[in-house]
């Protein structure tokens, strides 16, 4: 904002976007210049398309007063330029506000009131802000792919021996879906693999009868069983999450043969907690008494240590309640969304290449689970696409939701009027896209923005009281900006460039 | 002079096709919305500056039914002449 470019640095931007070598960008620049200047100079005017026209007007000479002595002068006629920028460049230079329009203020709008409303700089900051959110939504982005790049790590570190079902999901398919399906595996081994270390040491100190090597290898020996079987009733539940009862006796049998050794019984029954608690969540809430029993009645000081236990499997059980009712929630929207899909598969929409890649999302999740399915290979390419609008509008959105993208001299008043055949309804497509429109005066080109179907806000551009909604919403949504916009300024930093 | 005749000159001083120079021109106004879009100002040596201008709100009264409006803001594009190019067409005139 207000920075001045300089002609290296426009020849450099020239350059780029027209794809030539900077050589090429300022011998043209250069020439074009000096032909208009030129052109000028023998009082012609000049029309560049797309810019505008550079005209020569004649000034008549006037008389005037030299200020400093009060005599009178007169001052010569001469030519001057003016420029008449093109209506394009005008309208484009003007995109952040032009879904204004002027209107009419009624009788009993008072000037104390508009006085009022002048003080306050709703717009004035704008640009800036949109810069900078700009800035910050393009920071997320590069940490959302560091840290799907984080979890693939640590799933490659940890489970490459472990289990096939794991490598699918890490597939780089970037889609909402399969990232779901990475995180909360990786989440359930990262406790699991954690806390064994933990365990170990104070349990190892207490027990000093028993030689330090004999608790170590069956610790070892459940560490690796964990993230297995942390892992293994993980996939079974993103098809079915009632399905994981089959895997939960086989686990209860195991800490059972081993209950003769001391040490390893109540790590065991530890470690079988976060596994269990990935499945379901009543039994293990019975879980850690039973536990905490048996510490009793082998050692007082083991009381203590099983305390801190207790405090830690809180812990984390309820970051892993969390995740569970994140991907269940995941895989009901994600359920729901695909049966609206085959619904209305016939149906006819508006960018059916779009739509189609809906479907792979869905499909993404059952083949994160499940590395044969073959649908899995061609997914990944449209669900890159579908990645963007995605988690923005919500997965039951996306299937009977079309799509736009913002070019050059659209603005969301224009998408409004070209899908519900009036301008006033942008505001709720911005609300559809809050996430992806830092500014709703201003949205980047190239912007892909989910479009509701009308029916979902009650879009009607015959009926008066649609309309009448849809404005006073656009005031609520300015009231707001405002405040954002007035909070923001104390943080404000001084953008790029 | 128009746009044709222009494109015209420059291609044949440059010695490149119309089309290229089509494609600079375009590119130029590109950068020229880009920036003063943003409030920025582009400025040519030795014949004057771009500058995207932002005009606050007001409200006007329409003369002929004295119903008053609420025009919005809006930013122009004003082109501020260099007085090296000034004082050249003073002189010329």
């Amino acid at each position: 904002m207000n920075n001045k470019i300089t002609f290296p640095e426009l020849i450099e931007l020239v350059a780029k976007k027209a794809g030539t070598s900077k050589r090429v960008s300022e011998l043209f620049l250069k020439e074009l210049f000096a032909t208009v200047s030129q052109a000028m100079a023998e009082g012609d005017s000049v029309k560049i398309k797309g810019i505008g026209t550079f005209k020569m007007t004649r000034v008549n000479p006037r008389r005037s007063v030299n200020v400093n002595t009060g005599e009178e002068m007169e001052i010569p006629g001469h030519s001057k330029i003016a420029f008449a920028p093109d209506k394009a460049i005008a309208d484009a230079v003007n995109q952040p506000f032009a879904q204004f329009e002027t209107e009419v203020l009624g009788d009993d709008v008072t000037d104390e009131e508009l006085a009022a409303i002048d003080s306050q700089p709703i717009i004035k900051n704008e640009p800036m802000s949109e810069h900078e959110s700009n800035n910050t939504s393009e920071n997320l982005e590069v940490n959302d792919n560091q840290d799907e790049a984080d979890v693939q790590q640590v799933m490659d570190e940890v489970v490459s021996t472990a289990k096939p079902s794991a490598t699918p999901s890490a597939t780089p398919a970037e889609t909402p879906a399969s990232e779901d399906a990475a995180t909360p595996p990786a989440h359930a081994e990262q406790p699991a693999v954690e806390t064994p270390p933990a365990f170990v040491a104070p349990a190892a100190a207490v027990d000093s009868t028993e030689p330090v090597a004999q608790p170590a290898v069956p610790v070892e020996d459940s560490e690796q069983e964990t993230p297995a079987q942390a892992e293994t009733p993980q996939p079974a539940q993103e098809q079915e999450p009632e399905a994981p009862a089959e895997t939960e006796p086989e686990e209860e049998e195991q800490p059972q043969p081993e209950a003769a050794e001391e040490t390893t019984q109540p790590e065991q029954a530890e470690q079988e907690q976060p596994a269990e608690e990935v499945e379901q969540e009543q039994p293990a809430e019975e879980q850690p008494t039973d536990s905490d029993y048996v510490d009793d009645d082998e050692d007082e000081e083991d009381y203590r240590v099983a305390g801190e236990r207790e405090k830690r499997k809180i812990m984390h059980r309820s970051l892993i309640e969390g995740f569970l009712v994140g991907v269940v929630t995941t895989i009901i929207v994600m359920m729901v969304s695909f049966r609206l899909y085959l619904m209305r598969d016939t149906a006819t929409t508006a960018q059916p290449a779009k739509t189609e890649a809906a479907q792979p999302v869905a499909k993404a999740k059952p083949a994160a689970a499940k590395p044969a399915k073959p649908a899995a290979a061609p997914a990944t390419d449209t669900v890159t696409k579908a990645a963007e609008p995605a988690p923005a509008s919500g997965a039951p959105a996306a299937s009977k939701v079309t799509y736009d993208t913002i070019k050059i001299g659209t603005t969301l008043n224009r998408m409004a009027r070209k899908h519900y055949g009036k301008s006033d309804f942008w505001v709720y497509i911005y609300i559809e896209n809050e996430a992806k429109i830092p500014n709703p005066n201003n949205v980047p080109v190239g912007t892909q923005l989910v479009i509701p179907p009308a029916s979902k806000y009650g879009i009607n551009k015959d009926d008066p009281a649609s309309i009448a909604a849809a404005k006073k919403k656009q005031g609520e949504l300015y009231n707001e900006l405002f405040r954002k916009s007035k909070a923001g300024v104390a943080t404000k930093a001084t953008p790029k460039r | 002079m128009d746009n044709k005749e222009l494109v015209e000159k420059i291609s044949e001083k440059l010695g490149r096709s119309k089309g290229d120079v089509n494609k600079l021109v375009e590119a130029l106004a590109d950068v020229i919305v880009e920036r003063c879009g943003a409030l920025d100002s582009v400025a040519i040596p030795g014949f004057g500056t771009f500058e995207g201008k932002k005009k606050s709100e007001r409200v006007m009264t329409n003369p002929s039914n004295g119903k008053r409006m609420l025009v919005p803001p809006k930013i122009t594009l004003s082109f501020k002449v260099s007085n090296v190019l000034k004082t050249r067409l003073k002189n010329n005139a």
